[in-house]
């Protein structure tokens, strides 16, 4: 019982991102969005996935007072293997809000990663404006393959 | 990390000047694997040529992954593969006998060569590699 318990919290906790066909999102992100290369970081970790993120605003929320500012950022993720014709897809996380850190676990798998992302709910711009936003760091495991991502909120 | 010999298991290993020698473990193992003299009966494997290794690519290919995780042999006893896989039957057989033998090879990866083109163990569509072998390890 303790366990199925468990497994139920697990999978209340987990949620699976699969390939993204928003095209218009993505275009935005290639268009103006920035571009971080993930596996520039914890360069002491041999990677088994090429994987840049993609960070866009978000221009639905608003959340400043009496302006308008960025309040949150979506994200994507490319992922590409290691090859000569490499595998290749993109992903959008469902996490959003600011994204602070990125920390690469050893995982000697091939053609898979994982990664704790450290994130604000909202960005630093909108904390400032609007102090009734309540700021609080969240952690999320990512676990990134080709099929695609699982984001546990730890 | 370590480097290709100059010989493996008695089969003289000769290198294009651009290629950087150093590369994962698992490819020297990999090597080890599939280099032998006595790989076709009959045909005596003498030495191969390695056109690349940790060089000449960019990511995300795997000769430059890491330590080096792939290697590209062109030439079998001295015969450029280009010209004499269709028409030597030394170098076709012996070409076809080290693409199959990698196969077995744990940590085998891409494969693609005259004989075939696969992907851990899988066929894959994709043009080129008449002239040499690619190998690649996880």
């Amino acid at each position: 019982m303790k366990v199925l318990s468990i497994i139920f919290v697990l999978l209340l906790s987990a949620c699976t991102t699969t390939t993204t066909n928003n095209n218009k999102q993505v275009k935005e992100a290639m268009a103006y969005g920035t571009l971080t290369e993930l596996n520039k970081f914890d360069e002491h970790i041999e990677k088994e996935l090429l994987i840049r993120l993609y960070e866009v605003p978000n221009n639905s929320i608003n959340c400043f007072v009496e302006t308008h500012g960025i309040c949150k950022y979506e994200y994507f993720l490319s992922v590409s293997t290691f090859d000569e014709y490499p595998e290749v897809d993109v992903f959008k996380l469902s996490i959003s809000g600011k994204i602070l850190n990125t920390a690469w676990i050893v995982v000697e798998q091939p053609d898979y990663a994982e990664i704790v992302v450290t994130y604000s709910e909202y960005t630093n711009e909108a904390y400032e404006n609007n102090k009734a936003l309540d700021k609080k760091l969240l952690k999320t495991e990512l676990k990134i393959s080709l099929d695609g991502i699982v984001e546990n909120t730890i | 990390m370590p480097a290709i010999p100059n010989k493996i298991n008695d089969v003289v290993i000769e290198f294009s000047p651009k290629v950087n020698r150093n590369v994962d473990q698992k490819i020297i193992d990999a090597l080890k694997i599939v280099i032998k003299k006595t790989i076709v009966k009959g045909k005596p494997l003498n030495k191969i040529y390695i056109s690349s290794a940790n060089d000449q690519h960019k990511i995300p290919s795997r000769h430059v992954q890491g330590d080096g995780k792939a290697v590209d042999i062109s030439r079998i006893n001295g015969m450029k593969m280009s010209v004499y896989y269709p028409s030597s039957p030394e170098v076709k057989a012996i070409t076809d006998a080290i693409q199959t033998e990698f196969e077995s090879y744990k940590y085998r990866r891409e494969n693609f060569g005259p004989l075939f083109k696969k992907k851990l163990g899988k066929p894959k569509a994709i043009s080129g590699h008449g002239d040499h072998i690619h190998l690649s390890v996880n």
